[in-house]
């Protein structure tokens, strides 16, 4: 049974209770006003008792679902609640008058809540129950085989008996309404939050929807590139003589951008892994300015090729951090070829790091165009590219920023990004030392989406 | 070619290799190629080279750069009226479709292509477009 279910039976069960409290207090009443006004002579120990009783087991029932039951205890409680009521209620009108008794109308609560709250058949049963214990005492007083317990006639008989009357009918009509009325609201309260979640649901997937579109065109546009490439050499369209001058670029644009397909599909996959929480991330001690060396040298190339300097001065020696080797390469390549591609020509990166209180801090700079203030709050979305990233050479999606924070965020650390237009940009991210086990946030050990 | 003169297409995309690859075909047949990367240095090229054909790409430095050039080329009374073939790898994947014979107020073009367009086809629809 979902947890929903069993806070709404939970949420039911502490009505029945509360409503109960209400019956006790206006039973206990009642027998101290007869008390008064019949005087001793009139027995009222059984109405006492069943009074204590119902006390006793609303008390009980309280503590019961206060241990917090599994749910399909719950649904049983119900059901023992409304037959011990029964039971109770026929008891305390036999000691009161017997059929004379107009707080029979109370039965009516019963009925009523049985049919709101359990299935139908159930409400029937409970119903017919109702009328066969009323039955029965009314019976067995008749023929005899149970004493009669009289109203309490008082000096006016006649007029208490309008009095009587006049109270049941209202009470009666008072409670019902009130039921009707709690449960009316309980049940706006329930189609507000349904229709708001319905809501929810829908740009939920609205988004899913926009983003898997969003996603086949980033996968198509470069597939028909490659195609119009391949097509174009195949078909004769370039002088097969000039290989160099021709045929060889082609060739060499078409293998660019498979390549940059498989570096959106890689991080899609990632991204994607992370969202469903798949493949728990590795925990091993990872000295990040070791790495942030190893991941320039790795880029050293593309930085030439763009005639931009890497400058690692800045970077301190930091205690090792628990770390998947993986995603620590992705975060950082992301963040230092994103600072070689933005930035302008013969321009520099600086990356620093740094211990702190508590966690490592790795910041990336660099002296590209930066990015505007109004796009700084939307370069971690998903498929967000500031305007200058959309000019370039069909390089990227906007994936890496996202797929980025997830990783960090995955590690328990926090990233930012601050930036000055024409000035640069910088990114600082911090992931934290020591125990971290806490805050693992992968723990699922399967990985179905592993790639081979 | 009907004619003497050598024809000039001007291409706008930002794609590089898509331009890379259209130059190659419609060289091979004996048009002049002229290029531009963008659609807001489009209209200005435009202006100045008065092509014969343009071939616009949709999806630019906006979602939707393309229609804009389309548009102010429609609108500019000093141009010459010239063909517009668009070409977009999004119309697949776009709830909307858009043809020039039901959005010809919203998209004044004479030919809608989804990428990638063989080779041939693309020569034969810049053929018809000249003719």
């Amino acid at each position: 049974m979902s947890r929903w279910l069993a806070d709404e039976v939970r949420g039911r069960l502490d009505w029945f209770i509360r409503i109960r409290w209400f019956a006790v207090a206006g039973t206990a009443a009642v027998i101290a006003l007869a008390r008064i006004w019949a005087g001793p002579a009139l027995s009222l120990w059984p109405l006492a008792a069943l009074t204590a009783w119902l006390a006793l087991y609303n008390l009980g029932f309280r503590l019961l679902v206060m241990a917090e039951p599994p749910a399909v205890r719950l649904a049983l409680f119900t059901r023992v609640q409304v037959v011990l009521d029964l039971i109770t209620l026929t008891g305390l009108l036999y000691f009161s008058g017997g059929i004379d008794n107009p707080f029979s109308f109370f039965f009516v609560f019963h009925a009523v809540l049985a049919g709101i709250l359990l299935p139908r058949a159930e409400s029937i049963l409970v119903t017919t129950l109702a009328v066969l214990l009323y039955s029965l005492m009314a019976l067995l007083e008749f023929s005899g085989i149970l004493p009669h317990f009289a109203l309490p006639a008082g000096p006016h008989p006649a007029a208490m008996l309008v009095v009587g009357r006049l109270a049941a009918f209202a009470a009666t009509l008072y409670i019902v309404c009130y039921l009707t009325i709690t449960m009316s609201e309980r049940l706006a309260e329930r189609t507000r939050a349904l229709t708001e979640a319905n809501r929810a649901l829908r740009q939920a997937d609205e988004n899913r929807v926009k983003a898997v579109m969003r996603v086949t065109h980033e996968l198509r546009a470069p597939v028909a590139a490659v195609k119009s490439l391949l097509d174009t050499v195949s078909e004769g369209y370039v002088k097969p003589a000039c290989y160099e001058c021709a045929i060889s670029p082609m060739l060499e644009r078409a293998r660019a951008r498979v390549t940059n397909l498989m570096k959106f599909e890689d991080d899609l996959l990632d991204l994607q892994k992370l969202e469903l929480g798949y493949g728990a991330l590795e925990r091993i001690p990872l000295r990040l300015d070791a790495e942030i060396r190893r991941v320039v040298e790795n880029l050293a190339g593309f930085a030439e090729t763009r005639g931009v300097t890497v400058d690692l001065s800045g970077v301190e020696e930091t205690p090792p951090v628990p770390a998947d080797p993986r995603a620590v390469t992705t975060i950082l390549a992301n963040l230092i070829s994103n600072a070689i591609k933005y930035n302008r020509p013969s321009g520099s990166v600086f990356v620093l790091s740094r211990s702190l209180d508590g966690a490592v801090e790795v910041r990336v700079r660099d002296t590209g165009v930066g990015i505007p203030a109004h796009d700084l709050g939307r370069v971690f979305e998903l498929f967000f590219q500031g305007e200058y990233a959309r000019q370039q050479k069909r390089e990227g999606v906007g994936l890496g920023l996202s797929l980025v924070k997830g990783l960090v965020e995955a590690h328990g650390g926090t990233i930012t990004v601050s930036s000055e237009e024409g000035k640069g940009s910088e990114f600082i991210f911090q992931l934290p030392v020591g125990n971290q086990e806490s805050q693992i946030q992968n723990p699922k050990p399967a990985d179905p989406g592993t790639r081979t | 070619m009907n004619s003497d003169k050598q024809r000039t297409v001007m291409l706008v995309d930002d794609d590089a290799d898509f331009r890379m690859t259209t130059r190659a075909v419609l060289e091979s047949a004996g048009y002049r190629v002229l290029e531009c990367a963008s659609g807001s240095q489009a209209l200005v090229a435009i202006r100045k080279e008065k092509p014969d054909l343009v071939i616009l790409d949709v999806m630019m430095e906006t979602g939707s750069a393309g229609f804009q050039v389309a548009q102010d080329l429609r609108r500019d009374r000093e141009l010459p009226r010239t063909p517009v073939l668009m070409v977009t790898a999004i119309h697949g994947t776009t709830p909307l479709r858009f043809s020039p014979d039901t959005d010809g107020e919203f998209l004044p073009v004479d030919r809608f292509l989804d990428k990638p367009v063989a080779a041939s086809r693309l020569l034969s629809e810049v053929e018809r477009l000249l003719g």
